[in-house]
């Protein structure tokens, strides 16, 4: 689904991803760790398109594509989709309002019509109970006011009513307490399925408790060092991230 | 010639005021409801209207378009009043009318006041309004300006509140060459409370002037000023918002915020808050911000599949919104949410689907002959 061969990226001077090389295929898990400013976050912002960041070599290439020929919309709509560390507050604009807008572009990219009201009301309050989110939510502003909680939940609501083919969960651990790490976690599993895939950037062992992956990376200055199965997640956790330097 | 008015469920009372002319026959459905007197007035000599306006043009008369209205005590008017100020003429107009508003003691209404021109041409139109606001009434003012790109609008309102009296005061300017808004504010007496808000949406050279005066003269005032503006191409806006606090003027709460959004290097704002007290105890506070788009709200929504162009219209849109949710009329709020929303989608929101349109054969004949 996802293939990363040799990525270069920079922002600015600095170069951040430095060889990078990683393959996701439909069905599986990723959890990919490393310490802070090792270009984790920096990896989902390039897939996801952010301008801020030039790729200087290398390639990605997404069910057969090359990523890099698509904007950010595009990538969305071809399938890829990004949970935000920090979730971005959007004042005046209704979750209903941002969602509906969504759906419909990308159905749109897809030859398809808008969704009927009725039909795309019924999805929201379908999709929300993945998240445990009330129905008070489709009124409020995006984002705006949300507790970390409820920020990383719409992450994945928002997840829910798109489904992407390859989901790219930066730090969506980060910041939750107990509970809510447990109702965002349940809901990324209850929508994996055979046919798509998800890669879940964290610090720490303990999403993955949760989160089963199949596969995880460690990452560290720039590139993949090390990989192995989620046994590896737990000896990180034993032994810290010095070990692998 | 039949005037309508094409915003939903409105049902608004309707006052015409056409190429300047105080227009009775084309009322339809109102005849004034108990405790509404509205008599036609000759003002006094007023002043020339700023700007350099040849007086060879054609004026229409003085004492036709003017007119008071005036709400008895102790009553609730239930439909809104609406003021259309329309000009179809082929030749450029230059319009001066004058109107008086007293809402008496413990009265409220809801005025609609909606400048318009069907023409394409150099129109003048100067607009001197009073307002009184006797004790415990209450006032919704909503001021719509979308006049034509070679048209100039000087508006000029005073008002004076009295005890307990309210105040709400939106100017909406959709579209016009210049459009100039001066408005005075007078608390004379305790505890009085106005919003005065704007929304100006303006491209290509179009400019637009709000200057407002508000004159805290007595205690426990409250006043709260939002005007925001979103400038495409060459636009210029002005604001001048000065809040006045007399010495005796205690326990005033005073809040001003303008806040704009460039989309070009070419557009301009110039903002100029100004704030003078006297008092020791208040709380008073202004806020200016002139900025361009959120780029990380861009991005945000962009990864959700929404084009460049969708993620900006949104973002406007909700900038905008921040003052039109404040409209307490429900139609006319969809109606200028609806509006706003083609705006800047770049529609040119023309007369004859906006507003207000009347029989179409009338018009082609005037205007495009």
């Amino acid at each position: 689904m996802l293939t990363i061969k040799n990525l270069y990226a920079s922002i600015g001077e600095k170069e951040i991803l430095k060889g990078l090389d990683l393959q996701v295929n439909a069905g599986e898990v990723h959890a990919i760790m490393g310490p802070n400013g090792t270009g984790k976050s920096t990896l989902a912002s390039v897939i996801a398109g952010r301008e801020k960041y030039v790729v200087t070599q290398g390639s990605v290439t997404f069910c057969g594509k090359n990523l890099f020929d698509f904007s950010i919309e595009e990538r969305a709509s071809e399938g890829i989709f990004m949970g935000f560390q920090y979730p971005v507050e959007i004042p005046g604009v209704s979750i209903a309002n941002f969602m509906r807008t969504a759906v419909n572009e990308q159905r749109k990219y897809r030859g398809l019509d808008p969704m009927p009201i009725f039909e795309f009301q019924a999805m929201m309050e379908e999709k929300q109970k993945v998240v445990e989110l009330t129905d008070k939510l489709a009124g409020r502003s995006v984002n705006e006011g949300f507790s970390g909680g409820e920020k990383k939940k719409n992450e994945i609501f928002q997840m829910a009513m798109l489904e992407p083919k390859l989901a790219i969960l930066d730090e969506t651990d980060s910041g939750l307490d107990i509970d809510a790490l447990r109702i965002v976690a349940n809901g990324v599993n209850k929508l994996k399925r055979p046919d798509n895939a998800t890669v879940v950037i964290t610090h720490y062992q303990r999403l993955l408790d949760y989160i089963i992956p199949d596969f995880v990376h460690i990452m560290y200055d720039g590139k993949i060092v090390k990989t192995g199965d989620k046994s590896l997640a737990l000896e990180l956790e034993e032994k810290g991230y010095d070990w692998i330097k | 010639m039949k005037f309508h008015c094409k915003i939903k469920n409105l049902n608004a009372y309707l006052l015409v005021l056409h190429n300047g002319i105080f227009d009775q026959k084309s009322i339809r459905h109102f005849a004034p409801p108990k405790g509404v007197e509205i008599t036609p007035t000759i003002p006094p000599p007023c002043p020339p209207p700023a700007g350099d306006i040849s007086t060879d043009r054609i004026s229409a008369p003085a004492e036709t378009g003017n007119f008071r209205i005036e709400i008895a005590p102790n009553t609730i008017v239930e439909k809104p009043l609406q003021l259309i100020n329309i000009i179809d003429t082929a030749e450029p107009l230059d319009v001066i009318h004058t109107f008086e508003i007293v809402v008496g003691q413990g009265s409220s209404l809801s005025l609609i006041h909606c400048d318009e021109s069907l023409n394409q041409v150099e129109n003048t139109i100067q607009s001197n309004i009073s307002i009184q606001l006797k004790s415990h009434s209450t006032l919704h003012y909503y001021n719509l300006q979308n006049i034509n790109n070679h048209s100039t609008l000087n508006n000029e309102t005073v008002v004076k509140q009295h005890e307990h009296s309210h105040l709400t005061s939106h100017t909406y300017t959709l579209n016009g060459k210049i459009l100039n808004k001066h408005q005075t504010i007078d608390f004379s007496e305790e505890f009085a409370n106005a919003d005065v808000q704007g929304l100006y949406l303006l491209d290509k050279n179009q400019e637009c002037l709000h200057r407002i005066r508000l004159n805290h003269n007595f205690s426990n005032g409250r006043s709260n000023q939002l005007f925001k503006g979103i400038l495409d191409d060459s636009a210029k806006a002005f604001f001048e918002g000065h809040i006045f606090v007399a010495k005796d003027a205690q326990k005033t709460e005073a809040i001003q915020n303008n806040k704009n959004i460039l989309l070009t290097d070419k557009a301009n704002v110039q903002t100029h808050p100004f704030l003078e007290i006297y008092a020791d105890d208040v709380k008073c506070s202004h806020g200016a911000t002139i900025g361009q788009m959120d780029e990380s709200a861009l991005f945000y929504l962009r990864t959700r599949g929404i084009s460049e162009k969708q993620a900006k219209t949104l973002l406007m849109y909700a900038f905008a919104n921040d003052v039109v949710r404040n409209v307490h009329l429900e139609s006319l709020r969809e109606y200028l949410e609806n509006i706003i929303k083609r705006r800047l989608n770049g529609e040119n929101i023309t007369c004859e689907d906006c507003v207000f349109s009347y029989e179409k054969h009338a018009i082609n004949k005037k205007t495009y002959k």
